[in-house]
């Protein structure tokens, strides 16, 4: 006879899933108070209280030290198919910080807007905005977003004019400039990915599943951006079973001869069962850009996946 | 231990349903793709397991539980229009806003290899796609086509010294989980609201639109003396068939609730 129980399919995939429900939020909150004046730096809403919080944005390692090939690396985050990858810029605007505790209690926003040079930010990271005298507890809730330069942005370590203007010019939300080296023969690729990659962040949690951020009477959270996840084979649930590979980047081709790859040679190349043969890629429509018609679509779907909290938390995204 | 897992977690507090699908193929119509004009004689597809939930991600964790599911797998005929009872998905009332789902082949956390399920193409079986000479079973898809060159060598094959006026093309594909735990296809749209009334859901399927992504050119040079191309998973084509069948497009999921669809 057929069970009448609804089974969770993912969590008996899983096996060694954590728990069922996830009740691991909740603690601390304190209803819904209305007419506050929390927020301090850029943060405003909800009850006040004790709780003090900033929020830093912090680049990965992947960022500021490249990506090694891993032909003779130690490092987890490698990429294993023959090439490595180092960054000379990386630019990224973050901001619009969003959270609240249990049933969007006590919610918390900031319009704070920040552009940073990734590759010369800390492992500490910078401040972005802040909330002060906000009620204490679990914010369960925790979301950020990717968005265009506002006006008013804070030029966190000295971006350029030329790439501020670039990007209010051309809609941008990330510069990367890099290249790629090819073990075999240590030749190089430049490539240029100037993107508009406006992506919405929600449902952070820690790393191992808490949901979102708890605010303390002192504390400091990470928007961690990653670096990596072009080169990633797929897009996963997280990153405990990625793998890294960069060969499809040197199949692109320089189509107007300008020696480095830009959008225009990401756009022309459309033979996706070459550049992402599966396996290893694997459902690679399940981005945020959707389904892709070629390897531009994949670096944005790709891009708008790299937000992260406090190191590896895994939020979700959209465009 | 599986099953224990899931039962202790697995209520979502909703009224128990059983709701009706069926699968739906869509008729061949000739198309033109890089000089060729091709047709599908064949298109038997694999499907199953599909789960529906209320997350709008496209992270499977985030499922928790399934609001509707059917567990097993089964054959349609990607080229017949007409409906193809497939069963019934289980499960309770509730928000549905996306469906996870494979091509017929899974790949469980407890086993070490991807299964072909009973009920698919060349099913039960399993599918060591990481072996040296790995032959696809077509468990996900076996497709039978002709190809045509309707605007000359030089559009049809602009990069070879012969061209065949005309070929006929096989691929038995395999779409494969990318991650062993974790189902083939994540998070695609597909938004009801299960009540304790009465709802169906047809999902349709495209074959022919996952062959537009395909270079017929490049295929027409694995012609073998007998006129016929076999695709297999070295080539770049195969590939484009298994990208394409992860979403380009997607199947499409028509639910019909106390006589409104969505």
């Amino acid at each position: 006879m057929k069970s009448r129980i609804v089974m969770t399919m993912f969590l008996g995939l899983l096996a060694a899933a954590a728990g069922c429900g996830d009740d691991s939020s909740g603690t601390g909150a304190t209803g819904g108070g209305t007419g506050g004046t929390g927020g301090g730096t850029g943060g405003t809403g909800g009850s006040t209280g004790d709780g003090n919080v900033t929020i830093n944005i912090n680049p990965e390692d992947t960022i500021t030290n490249g990506i090694e090939s891993c032909a003779g690396s130690d490092e987890e985050e490698c990429i294993s198919d023959g090439y490595s990858v180092s960054f000379s810029r990386y630019i990224i605007t973050v901001g619009f910080v969003d959270m609240a505790q249990v049933d969007g209690a006590n919610p918390q926003m900031s319009n704070a807007v920040a552009v940073a040079e990734f590759t010369n930010l800390s492992e500490a990271g910078s401040e972005l905005t802040s909330f002060t005298g906000i009620p204490i507890g679990q914010y369960t809730e925790f979301g950020y977003q990717t968005p265009l330069l506002t006006e008013d942005a804070e030029n966190i370590n000295g971006v350029s004019e030329d790439d501020l203007n670039n990007m209010r010019d051309n809609d941008l939300t990330y510069i990367i400039e890099g290249q790629i080296t090819r073990d075999a023969d240590g030749a190089t690729l430049d490539f240029l990915i100037e993107a508009n990659v406006e992506s919405f962040y929600t449902g952070c949690g820690e790393e191992g599943g808490e949901a979102g951020i708890n605010v303390s009477t002192s504390g400091t959270d990470q928007i961690t951006m990653h670096g990596d996840h072009v080169f990633f084979n797929g897009f996963p649930a997280d990153e405990s079973g990625v793998e890294r590979l960069a060969g499809w980047m040197w199949l692109v081709d320089d189509t107007n001869s300008d020696g480095v790859l830009t959008q225009v040679d990401f756009e022309a190349a459309t033979d996706l069962g070459t550049l992402y043969p599966s396996p290893p890629y694997s459902d690679l429509n399940a981005g945020p850009a959707g389904t892709l018609t070629n390897a531009w679509d994949f670096v944005r779907s790709q891009l708008g996946t790299q937000g992260h909290l406090n190191g590896e938390g895994e939020c979700e995204w959209e465009f | 231990m599986v099953l224990a897992l899931c039962v202790g977690c697995g209520q979502t507090g909703g009224e128990f349903v059983d709701v009706p699908f069926s699968g739906q193929g869509t008729a061949a119509e000739p198309f033109v793709s890089g000089g060729w004009q091709v047709l599908l004689s064949e298109a038997t597809i694999g499907f199953g397991p599909i789960f529906f939930c209320t997350t709008e991600s496209p992270d499977p964790r985030r499922c928790d539980p399934a609001i509707l599911e059917f567990r097993d797998g089964v054959t349609l005929d990607g080229l017949d229009p007409s409906e193809q009872p497939i069963g019934e998905l289980f499960g309770t009332t509730g928000t549905i806003n996306t469906a996870f789902f494979d091509y017929g082949i899974v790949w469980l956390l407890t086993i070490p290899l991807p299964q072909a399920l009973a009920g698919v193409p060349g099913g039960p079986a399993s599918v060591p796609f990481d072996t040296p000479n790995y032959e696809p079973g077509g468990h996900s898809g076996r497709f039978l086509g002709t190809a045509t060159c309707v605007e000359g060598p030089d559009v049809c094959c602009p990069d070879a010294d012969s061209c065949p006026a005309s070929y006929e093309f096989e691929a038995f594909v395999d779409v494969v989980p990318g991650t062993r735990g974790r189902p083939t296809i994540n998070g695609v749209e597909a938004p009801v609201t299960i009540t304790p009334e009465p709802a169906s859901l047809l999902i349709g399927f495209d074959p022919s639109a996952w062959f537009r992504t395909v270079n017929y050119g490049r295929v027409a040079e694995l012609v073998d003396e007998s006129g016929q191309a076999v695709l297999g998973p070295s080539d770049p084509d195969y590939n484009n068939i298994v990208i394409a069948m992860s979403g380009n497009p997607f199947p499409t999921f028509t639910w019909s609730t106390t006589g409104t669809t969505e």
